[in-house]
């Protein structure tokens, strides 16, 4: 008789948990439901013009930011970090670049990425960040997860944790936001390495053959195909980025005969949020950099065709 | 009339009769001496009881009675939640521990030297994701570059 009960108590305890974590995908705050926020934050992040002044940790690292976003997708970050290193991140609508204290790099691209269909949240609450109301998601994707705040009224990120197999990685809080007209400075510098947006028979003619991930995450999907020089070698490279809106992954391609490809194995970043990969197929060096699982990364590679 | 039993007698001291029988007896003691002898005889001993002090109960009597009874399981509301508890923690901790399966199990070599480059690149591409933390970018951007 008690065992009956507790297998009972088992049967109806599952759907119970189950449904208060479901809860969080159809809940409706302001008339807009975890995808919907999602979409809107995605969107608002690039669209609204603001200057944000927050704080940042990364890889044990504390920083401050100030971020200048214009309503056309432009932009500038610079972060200070605690030890006096600072870096400026910008996009000036064609070309994503980074500028350090010793040295500078830059690549062509088109505007922010959509959000790929297949991200999905859900609502965990609601609260105040920088003295604006915000909806709280949880965003999960395999081994990544992001808890961010979104204003209510604007749908820009205000506040973001990211996690790696639950640990901490990187944590992002705008302390103060004025929505206002911004000015964006634009690339005024020469770059030491850039990378040009590629279609598959540019990177085929520069390789001599192009392998593609037969086999990728659910809900990640290709964003963009670069062409450049190594920054290590200064050969072709093609630079294949795959994204699913909380995880990333990028297959970094050369010819295996002038490749001076990463060996040893898999490895983790020193910042310990990503996990890079190797190995040669066909005649073709590939290295997989990402924050997927070592699983996910392996599968990745040996689909490569 | 037959003369009444004792327990009949009794019953008509306690009126626990029915009128029909209580009269009956009734008009059976007026006729009968033996039987009003026993009557009057068992009202005395229902007074001498009435009048007796009540007894007195040890203090220890129901410590005596409780350990001589069998010990019964009694199901209550509290032991009901109780196994809810339990089964939520048990299903809770099932559910922590298939999602812990996804744990690297191995300690994984840190990426160095040249081989940071790829991860600085990944980064930059990062940065244009529709939910990147740019600041978080820029600052690994920064420490990674003067790691080189």
């Amino acid at each position: 008789m008690a065992k009956r009960r507790l297998i009972i108590s088992l049967l109806a305890i599952f759907p119970l948990l189950l449904g208060f974590w479901g809860f969080g995908y159809i809940r409706r705050v302001d008339g807009r439901n975890a995808a919907a926020w999602l979409s809107f934050a995605a969107q608002a992040s690039r669209s609204m013009s603001y200057h944000a002044v927050g704080s940042t940790r990364s890889g044990g690292r504390q920083a401050q930011f100030t971020l200048d976003q214009a309503n056309d997708g432009r932009y500038t970050i610079q972060t200070v970090g605690a030890d006096g290193k600072a870096s400026t991140l910008g996009f000036d609508g064609k070309r994503l670049w980074c500028r350090t204290c010793d040295g500078q790099s830059s690549i062509a691209t088109s505007d922010p990425q959509q959000l790929p269909a297949g991200a999905r949240g859900r609502i965990i609450g609601t609260g105040e960040v920088a003295g604006r109301p915000v909806v709280r998601l949880m965003v999960n994707s395999g081994a990544a997860q992001k808890e961010i705040a979104i204003d209510r009224q604007t749908g820009v990120t205000l506040a973001m944790d990211t996690r790696f197999h639950r640990q901490s990685v990187s944590t992002m809080r705008v302390v103060s936001i004025a929505y206002q007209p911004v000015m964006v400075e634009g690339c005024a510098f020469k770059s030491t390495s850039s990378a040009q947006p590629a279609t598959d028979p540019m990177i085929v003619k520069a390789l001599g053959l192009l392998l593609r991930p037969q086999w990728l995450p659910r809900g990640m999907a290709a964003t963009g195909a670069y062409l450049g020089p190594c920054s290590c070698c200064g050969k072709p490279m093609a630079s294949l980025h795959y994204s699913d809106g909380v995880t990333s992954l990028t297959l970094f391609e050369m010819s295996a005969k002038m490749t001076c490809m990463a060996g040893g194995g898999c490895q983790v970043t020193p910042t310990g949020n990503m996990l890079m990969d190797s190995r040669i197929t066909r005649d073709i060096a590939v290295t997989a950099v990402g924050n997927v699982d070592v699983r996910t990364l392996k599968r990745v590679l040996e689909s490569l065709q | 009339m037959r003369c009444p039993s004792l327990e009949q007698l009794a019953a008509y001291q306690s009126k626990s009769l029915t009128p029909t029988e209580r009269e009956r007896i009734y008009q059976h003691l007026a006729a009968c001496p033996h039987c009003a002898q026993q009557m009057t005889a068992l009202d005395n001993s229902i007074q001498l009881l009435q009048s007796a002090p009540p007894p007195t109960v040890p203090e220890n009597l129901w410590a005596g009675v409780a350990t001589r009874l069998p010990v019964t399981p009694q199901r209550t509301i509290g032991q009901w939640w109780w196994k809810v508890a339990a089964s939520s923690a048990l299903a809770a901790g099932l559910v922590l521990g298939l999602l812990s399966m996804h744990q690297p199990s191995a300690v994984l070599p840190v990426v160095s030297g040249s081989s940071i480059s790829y991860v600085a690149d990944h980064e930059l591409m990062t940065a244009q994701d529709p939910l990147a933390d740019r600041a978080g970018i820029g600052l690994m951007l920064a420490s990674q570059r003067s790691n080189r």
